[in-house]
């Protein structure tokens, strides 16, 4: 499992790890849909362009950082941009 | 294969397919501006989206062809014959790539020299340069730096600025990388392959540009990024990189276009007095000069924003040493890129200015807010937008008027707002007004009127339909002993509405013969310039819809019957003149619906079969006596020609085979549950009629048991079922027989036929009596059930291959049950 989706945390809380794949843009099309949903990058070690472009399109807020370098970087950046209203 | 390749397939198919009907009635010499258009429009729809799949042959030549269609449109060209010949080739042989695509899923190796060869063709015929003047957004420059660049985060400009700067390089590499809609379906990440890229010094990624901007559906599975990367690494490692990346573009940028003004900016005084002070001296001095300029301006208590916006920029520029560097960065960190290309000795002079960059969450903000507008036009809705673009003008810096009168006049107070709104987001406003605008965002729900769906996903449902045919039959015996009247009436309206339901969907597997139409006219030139011979092909009644099954399946019975009207069927030119016929022979192709079936004739006006000599061959190969074929008329022995091995042509050639060709066409009409006859009069020439079903229509099946497994027999073979005596059996050898109605007939038992035990027989038995064309004869089984109205299916897979089942069926407790075709099981 790449995706956690904590459904009972209040906010919706979604947590990818390891390598996140065009496997989980289904489920995480889903979680996304819940309103203020925050997502959790610390463990994640790589972002399909797919989970990237659906994370770029709703913005959530990221509580915690990747500690991957390259997205950490490079990514996180251009997730904060689109926060901004 | 890709959704999206499957889709691109099938609408080629369909755009060729109407484009071929098309360029049939320019040969008929209808050259109207509209024909044209209507062709230029098709081929516009696959250039375009060819473009989403690297078909860069296919691109390039329907390019060619578009131009020319435009051309001819416009009047520009004048048609002629040569000009149809270019175009009817140039499809034919896009459509023999869409095919090759369909089962390689890639373009054939040959097609690009064969794109250049027939574009060129094309090229020919234009007016010198013409071909030059609209080129496919695919050759279009990549780059306009100063929107996207803008987007980068100054600190990665700066780090790619200071790296390029150390490397002593002038220029640092961009990368424009637009990875296909349909990148994911073959399993291309485009982030791996920034994550690998050597020397990263900048990304930007934005969702591509949207045809239609307004678009509400969002595939997650369709890649939507368009990513700007900057690269500190030598070209050659970065191609490296990127050799298996879809849609790459390089290009470069130079330092000064990496300073970019950060902010809104009021012009800095000490900027102006920098760079007029540097202007005077000699290039070479700009160091320690503009160290000397500084310092004094740095002592200033306030710094200006622009100074402030430019001093990271100057301090590494001092630090490399770049004195040639350092007037046109401060002339583009004065006036943005624009400043630069006016100001640079061509250093940078060669990039237009973007349109003013937006941050692309306040030009999604702005455009959700136009889709309010246009949604709703209340004055609340108003009041609110009005807000958020207030909000958004002064984060721009862009003035917005402000509507005093929103309440007054509400259409026109949103009209305004919304000219507002595009005029922030960098369009035209529109002189157009609102109402037209609906009428516009109308248009593409029309065009997505019609939905394609899956032929499987379709008799999935087909088959649950038949499925709660099957439930209401079965309550339909349970109610008929039921006192309840309103019980009755209700079932008798599901009954109803399921049966149109069942209807409905049935209707949605008919498709039309246009697509079989279509290649058969293509076969028919091919088969005329193969052959040398002068034929004219008419197709007619390609309107005319059927189930898809029988649609596929008449389509290489009509390829036999066509090759061999062509080959065996007409004359050469020479030996029609000499008979006193038209040198341009005539064969036709019709197809109508008689009487709930589906007629298809192919008629030729060649020299008739030889029915002198079809009864020789058949006497020769023993297929009847000679007496018999004596009396036979001379309709049955031109049936005869369907005997396999039956060949009437004097020679065999390569086109029309070895006489297995009339069989196998008779095999696979009847195989469709439809049949073929051939008409034909000495040197008038031959008609072949194909019969077959317009659907998968409802058959009544007959069920019987031997031991445990349930069979069905068709009806239609079954002349009645009768009780007799097992003593009147009469046996003789291996053969049972049992007088009957004053004949002796055969008595088969079902269990011998399969090779399964039977029961040992009782007094009295049901026997079934069947008429088969080889005669009549009667059948045994240990059980017989009941009969009722269903469909019967084709067999799929391995069974398909066994002639004894002609198809299966589903019984009323739902279990399969397999069809037996009688005759071949007597015979096998």
């Amino acid at each position: 499992m790449t995706i956690h989706i904590d459904t009972a945390a209040q906010p919706v809380r979604v947590t990818l790890s390891g390598n996140s794949g065009i496997n989980d843009v289904e489920a995480l099309l889903a979680a996304l849909q819940h309103a203020g949903v925050v997502l959790d990058l610390r463990a994640v070690r790589h972002l399909h362009a797919a989970v990237l472009q659906l994370l770029l399109q709703f913005a959530p807020a990221v509580v915690a950082d990747a500690e991957d370098p390259f997205i950490h970087a490079w990514l996180q950046p251009l997730l904060a941009a689109r926060q901004q209203p | 294969m890709s959704p999206l390749l499957t889709e691109f397939i099938v609408e080629s198919r369909e755009m060729l397919a109407g484009i071929d009907a098309d360029l049939e009635r320019l040969a008929r010499d209808e050259t109207t501006p509209d024909l044209f258009n209507q062709l230029f429009r098709a081929v516009h729809t696959i250039k375009g989206n060819c473009s989403l799949f690297d078909f860069q042959p296919m691109l390039a030549l329907s390019h060619a062809a578009e131009t020319l269609l435009a051309m001819l449109r416009d009047g520009e060209v004048n048609f002629s014959a040569a000009i149809a010949g270019e175009l009817q080739q140039s499809f034919d042989v896009i459509g023999n790539w869409v095919e090759y695509v369909a089962s390689h899923e890639v373009m054939p190796d040959s097609a690009a020299e064969q794109a250049q060869l027939l574009a060129g063709n094309i090229e020919m015929l234009l007016p010198e340069g013409a071909m030059r003047r609209d080129q496919p957004a695919a050759d279009a420059p990549a780059t306009q730096p100063a929107t996207w660049l803008a987007q980068m985060p100054d600190a990665q400009r700066l780090a790619a600025f200071d790296a390029a700067l150390a490397q002593q390089q002038d220029e640092v590499l961009a990368i424009h990388y637009r990875p296909g809609k349909g990148c994911f379906f073959s399993g291309e990440d485009p982030l791996f392959f920034v994550r690998e890229l050597p020397g990263l010094a900048g990304l930007h990624i934005a969702r591509q540009p949207q045809v239609e901007p307004l678009q509400e559906a969002f595939d997650p599975f369709e890649c939507q990024l368009d990513i700007w990367l900057l690269s500190t690494a030598p070209q050659a490692g970065v191609q490296q990189v990127l050799a298996d990346a879809s849609g790459v573009q390089l290009g470069g940028v130079t330092l000064a276009q990496l300073a970019l003004p950060a902010g809104p900016t009021v012009p800095s005084q000490a900027l102006a007095v920098l760079i007029e002070g540097l202007q005077q001296a000699d290039a070479a001095t700009h160091t320690p000069l503009l160290r000397a300029l500084l310092e004094p301006l740095l002592d200033t208590p306030v710094l200006e924003p622009q100074l402030i916006n430019a001093l990271p920029w100057l301090k590494s520029l001092l630090a490399a040493n770049a004195s040639r560097w350092i007037l046109p960065v401060l002339q583009a960190l004065q006036h943005g890129v624009a400043g630069a290309d006016a100001a640079t000795d061509g250093a940078a002079a060669t990039l237009p200015a973007g349109p003013p960059a937006i941050p692309p969450a306040i030009r999604t903000v702005l455009q959700q807010q136009l889709n309010i507008l246009l949604a709703d036009g209340a004055p609340s809705a108003l009041q609110s937008v009005q807000r958020v673009a207030l909000l958004c003008a002064q984060r721009l810096n862009q003035p917005l008027p402000v509507l005093a009168n929103w309440q007054a006049d509400a259409p026109a107070a949103r009209q305004q707002l919304v000219d507002a709104i595009r005029q922030l987001l960098g369009e035209q406003a529109p002189a157009t007004p609102l109402a037209s605008i609906e009428d516009a965002l109308q248009q593409p729900a029309k065009a997505t009127d019609m939905l394609r769906i899956g032929v499987a996903q379709l008799d999935h449902a087909v088959a649950q339909v038949e499925e709660l045919l099957i439930v209401r039959n079965m309550l339909l015996g349970h109610v008929q002993d039921e006192r309840d009247a309103g019980l009755k009436t209700q079932i008798a309206a599901l009954s109803r509405h399921l049966e149109t339901l069942h209807a409905t969907m049935r209707g949605m597997r008919m498709v039309s013969l246009q697509l079989p139409f279509q290649r058969l006219r293509k076969l028919g030139r091919n088969l005329a310039s193969s052959l040398g011979k002068q034929v004219e092909l008419q197709l007619e009644g390609e309107d005319v819809v059927a189930d898809k099954r029988i649609v596929d399946a008449l389509y290489d019975p009509l390829v036999h019957l066509l090759r061999n009207a062509f080959d065996h069927g007409v004359e050469p030119a020479a030996a029609r003149t000499a008979l006193g016929k038209p040198a341009v022979a005539s064969v036709r192709i019709s197809a109508s619906v008689v009487h709930d079936q589906l007629l298809l004739q192919v008629a030729d006006d060649g020299h008739g079969i030889d029915v002198a000599k079809v009864r020789e061959r058949a006497a020769a190969r023993n297929l009847h006596t000679e007496a018999a074929l004596a009396t036979m008329s001379a309709l049955d022995i031109q049936q005869l020609i369907f005997q396999p091995g039956l060949s009437t042509a004097a020679s065999v050639s390569e086109i029309s085979g070895r006489g297995v060709g009339l069989d196998a066409v008779r095999n696979a009409v009847r195989n469709a549950g439809g049949d073929v006859q051939v008409h034909s009069e000495w040197q008038r020439g031959t008609t072949f009629r194909v019969r077959l079903p317009l659907s998968l229509a409802l058959s009544r099946i007959l069920h019987i048991r031997q031991q445990q497994q349930w069979f069905a027999l068709p009806v239609a073979q079954i002349g009645e079922i009768a009780r007799c005596q097992s003593r009147q059996i009469r046996r003789f050898k291996q053969l049972e027989t049992l007088g009957w109605r004053g004949e002796v007939l055969p008595l088969l038992r079902l269990g011998d036929l399969l090779g399964m035990p039977s029961l040992p027989r009782g007094h009295t038995m049901e026997l079934i009596a069947l008429d088969l064309p080889g005669g009549r004869c009667l059948l045994e089984a240990d059980a017989i059930g009941e009969t009722v109205d269903t469909i019967v299916r084709p067999l799929e897979g391995g069974l398909a291959q066994m002639p004894v089942y002609s198809g299966s069926a589903l019984s009323s407790s739902g279990e399969v049950v397999l069809v037996l075709d009688m005759q071949e099981l007597i015979a096998a």
